[in-house]
């Protein structure tokens, strides 16, 4: 059933060609999209997505992606798409911190790029906040992120997390939403993940699912990006959050492992400095001569995992 | 049957139902008595609680007669010792709604048809003034006065109609006034002399030379837009469409009268008796027909799973509980047109999910950490206490992204007692500490209670995940054995 009905929203957005349907998307799932507002309008034509190299492909607000900072990733990836769902998960259980470090990274240049008055959406569920701990204002701030333009919304369940988050997408007022349910839950499978894609798609929102505390389940995201925990770069005290985020898998341009440290007084990634960079897997990344064709348009050219042959740590 | 209640440790009866009236049976019968009387009696324990809830909910039935409903709280006793039995009177004013119904008499009837049908026994009376018409529904089996009748047809009652507390009753009777009659033709000085002002309050007040009001149990909502079905109606999509354009209704008035609607409520009468409420509220003042609807819908639609119709609803009504005049600034923190777009989200998802899972994070002037940073719900937030965003160039975070509501005690070792920790065990996982900076130090608010001070520590393990921990006392000087927290998670 949830196979036939994947099938029919991949045959339905190949039709419309890229653009943001939702309605096309209700009537062939079978399941009500009562929750698009009337203003998203019905057919956004999604600009065509340069895999760019030049710093000035993403220089004006109308482009479609926005630079990590981090040079090497922004060759290979052509920065964070927006308009689009990008999906994060932690490497392990106790990356969770990570992770999310990760996900309110790629949210505050989300929001660098849209401009001061820009507002922003965590949507997560309430286990989450139990488990992983609540979004807090002074850590926000520090981070880099502005918490009063944040609007947080707890959600009992998945499926109200879902809600939310459609709603947010779908609604002009947000640069970036954070969706953070919890847990493997079933209603979080293809479907709902593929709704979340084609609303967030041509729209003005990036959608950011953020999967503290559950197994990378199906995902239609542009991006899927695996997150660690890294030692911060030299000295007796932590330093600027670093990530070994891993690229499983790309859409858009080429996958792989990079060490990112975000400068929280920049916004902004960068290369981590000095001994970690030399003894962590960034040189190591698998260096893809290129983009390789896809076989289907919307899968990474090569199967999830093998872009991670090097082992990660050197111990 | 009887029911039976304690009071002052005795047993005694509070209701009969007819067949032990039939039997000699009455309420304030203590209950050894009755069961010597009658062998074999059913009694069950009364339950005033049950009781009050079912009158509310009654009262908020009758609505479909009037705005105006309220209920009578007192005592029918005949005993002073005794508060029961209980005085079950519902009290409506159907001044000006009574045509609706083609009359006051077809009124009544419908009621009492209704009401008769939910299995209760009513007595219905109506009177120009509450004290006539109580008294006719308590001693005369209902019926209806004309304004100026309320003399005669009150003087032949008992002198309790008047709702007297039962010691002044048992002092008339003592001196010979028995009815309402006998107290009318009384010299007014000397009855207000020995028995007290509340028996001839009383009287003016059921023979209308004084004021009575009644207060209504519900709040008389400003706006109200109804439906009635001859055939009741159960699909939800019925139910959602006379909605829609009762709203309809209610925008072209509050458009008229320059105000907008901050609370909606729409009441569904089951045609059993059961009464539903569903209410949402909206974080600006709105007149938009569209708007309301959307966010009535919302609610219909997240409440799907209890709707139950039953054998159909006969009256919908739709009403705006709460207006205001005043733009409302409550989001004011997007520009002009992302206002609209916030405001609509928050409406919505706020209807869905509940409006107070919809917050914002404010500042608080506080150094207690989890006490510096508030969730308060997005339609109340106002603007001001944002936090202090400047971040020194270079400086690594110094306060964590998440934070546990309730720190999560952890087992810990330290190299010295007052140092930071060299390995802890968190969640079932060991981690050694590669990296560490602290202490910071939080003491408690002494003037609102001993908390212990807390050492802070931002540590950073072998792996590079970092948190923040604290250990709480100081060694030595509030605990020898201190014990160590995390509580809370650096990117």
């Amino acid at each position: 059933m949830l196979r036939r009905q994947v099938a029919q929203l991949e045959r339905a957005r190949g039709r419309s060609e890229g653009f943001a349907d939702p309605a096309a998307a209700e009537e062939l799932a079978g399941v009500p999209v009562h929750d698009m507002a009337p203003t998203v309008g019905r057919a956004a034509p999604m600009s065509v997505f340069r895999s760019g190299r030049a710093a000035n492909a993403w220089a004006g607000p109308e482009t479609t992606a926005v630079a990590f900072g981090h040079p090497e990733v922004d060759a290979a990836t052509g920065g964070l798409k927006r308009g689009a769902l990008h999906d994060v998960s932690p490497a392990g259980a106790p990356d969770m911190a990570a992770a999310t470090g990760f996900a309110l990274a790629c949210a505050g240049r989300l929001l660098a790029a849209a401009g001061r008055d820009s507002l922003w959406l965590w949507v997560r569920a309430e286990m989450a906040g139990r488990e992983a701990g609540e979004p807090y204002g002074p850590g926000l701030a520090a981070f880099g992120l502005d918490p009063s333009r944040l609007i947080a919304v707890t959600a009992s369940d998945t499926a109200d997390v879902l809600r939310a988050a459609e709603e947010g997408l779908a609604a002009r007022a947000f640069a970036a939403v954070v969706i953070e349910p919890f847990g493997d839950d079933r209603r979080l499978d293809l479907t709902a993940c593929r709704r979340l894609s084609l609303i967030a798609d041509g729209g003005r929102s990036t959608g950011i699912l953020l999967r503290t505390g559950g197994a990378p389940g199906p995902t239609s995201a542009v991006t899927r990006w695996r997150v660690a925990a890294a030692p911060s770069g030299g000295g007796a005290h932590p330093g600027n959050p670093v990530f070994a985020a891993d690229l499983a898998r790309n859409r858009l341009g080429q996958v792989g492992m990079w060490m990112m440290e975000w400068r929280t007084d920049e916004q902004s990634f960068r290369a981590p400095r000095g001994g970690s960079q030399a003894e962590g897997p960034a040189s190591l990344a698998i260096p893809l001569s290129g983009r390789l064709a896809a076989a289907s348009g919307d899968r990474s050219p090569r199967p999830t995992g093998s872009a991670t042959v090097v082992s990660f740590r050197n111990r | 049957m009887v029911l039976m209640a304690k009071h002052r440790g005795a047993a005694r009866l509070a209701h009969v139902d007819g067949q032990a009236v039939r039997l000699g049976l009455q309420p304030g019968l203590g209950l050894a008595d009755a069961r010597a009387r009658v062998p074999g009696l059913d009694v069950r324990a009364a339950d005033p609680e049950a009781d009050a809830a079912f009158l509310d909910r009654l009262c908020d039935w009758a609505q479909r007669y009037t705005p105006l409903a309220g209920r009578r709280i007192g005592t029918s006793s005949v005993d002073p010792e005794f508060p029961y039995p209980e005085d079950f009177t519902l009290v409506l004013d159907i001044a000006g709604c009574a045509h609706l119904f083609d009359g006051e008499e077809a009124l009544a009837a419908d009621m009492a048809q209704r009401l008769e049908r939910q299995g209760l026994t009513v007595t219905i009376g109506i009177a120009s003034t509450i004290g006539a018409a109580h008294a006719l529904a308590a001693f005369r089996r209902g019926g209806r006065l004309q304004a100026g009748e309320e003399r005669r047809a009150l003087a032949g009652l008992p002198v309790a109609a008047l709702r007297l507390d039962a010691s002044t009753v048992d002092a008339l009777a003592r001196v010979g006034l028995k009815r309402i009659g006998d107290l009318i033709d009384a010299p007014r000085a000397p009855l207000t002399a020995r028995f007290g002002r509340p028996v001839l309050v009383q009287l003016d007040r059921a023979l209308g030379l004084a004021e009575e009001t009644l207060s209504p149990r519900l709040p008389v909502a400003p706006y109200c837009a109804e439906r009635r079905f001859f055939e009741p109606i159960t699909r939800q999509e019925d139910v959602r469409a006379v909605a829609l354009s009762l709203i309809g209704a209610l925008a072209e008035r509050l458009e008229a009268a320059g105000e907008g609607a901050l609370r909606l409520r729409l009441s569904l009468w089951r045609v059993d008796g059961a009464l539903s409420h569903i209410e949402a509220g909206l974080s600006r003042p709105s007149r938009e027909a569209t708007v309301m609807q959307d966010i009535l819908c919302r609610r219909l639609d997240s409440l799907a799973e209890e709707f139950d119709a039953g054998y159909g609803f006969d009256c919908v009504t739709v009403a705006v509980t709460e207006t205001s005049r005043r733009e409302a600034v409550a989001l004011s923190l997007a520009g002009p047109d992302m206002a609209l777009e916030l405001t609509r989200f928050v409406d919505r998802v706020g209807a869905r999910i509940g409006r107070g899972r919809v917050r914002r994070l404010k500042a608080h002037a506080s150094h207690i950490p989890e006490q510096a940073s508030r969730a308060v719900p997005a339609h109340m937030a106002g603007e001001g206490n944002a936090f202090a965003t400047k971040v020194l160039p270079g400086d690594p975070p110094e306060r964590p992204i998440r934070l546990f509501a309730h720190p999560e005690l952890v087992e810990a070792m330290a190299s010295v007692p007052d140092g930071p920790p060299l390995r802890f065990r968190w969640r079932r996982v060991t981690h050694e500490v590669k990296r560490a900076e602290g202490p910071e130090r939080i003491a408690g608010e002494w003037w609102r209670q001993e908390a212990p001070t807390r050492d802070y520590f931002r540590v950073e393990d072998a792996e590079g995940r970092r948190f923040w921990m604290f250990r709480e006392g100081l060694f030595q000087v509030e605990t020898t054995h201190p014990r160590w927290f995390v509580h809370g998670l650096f990117a």
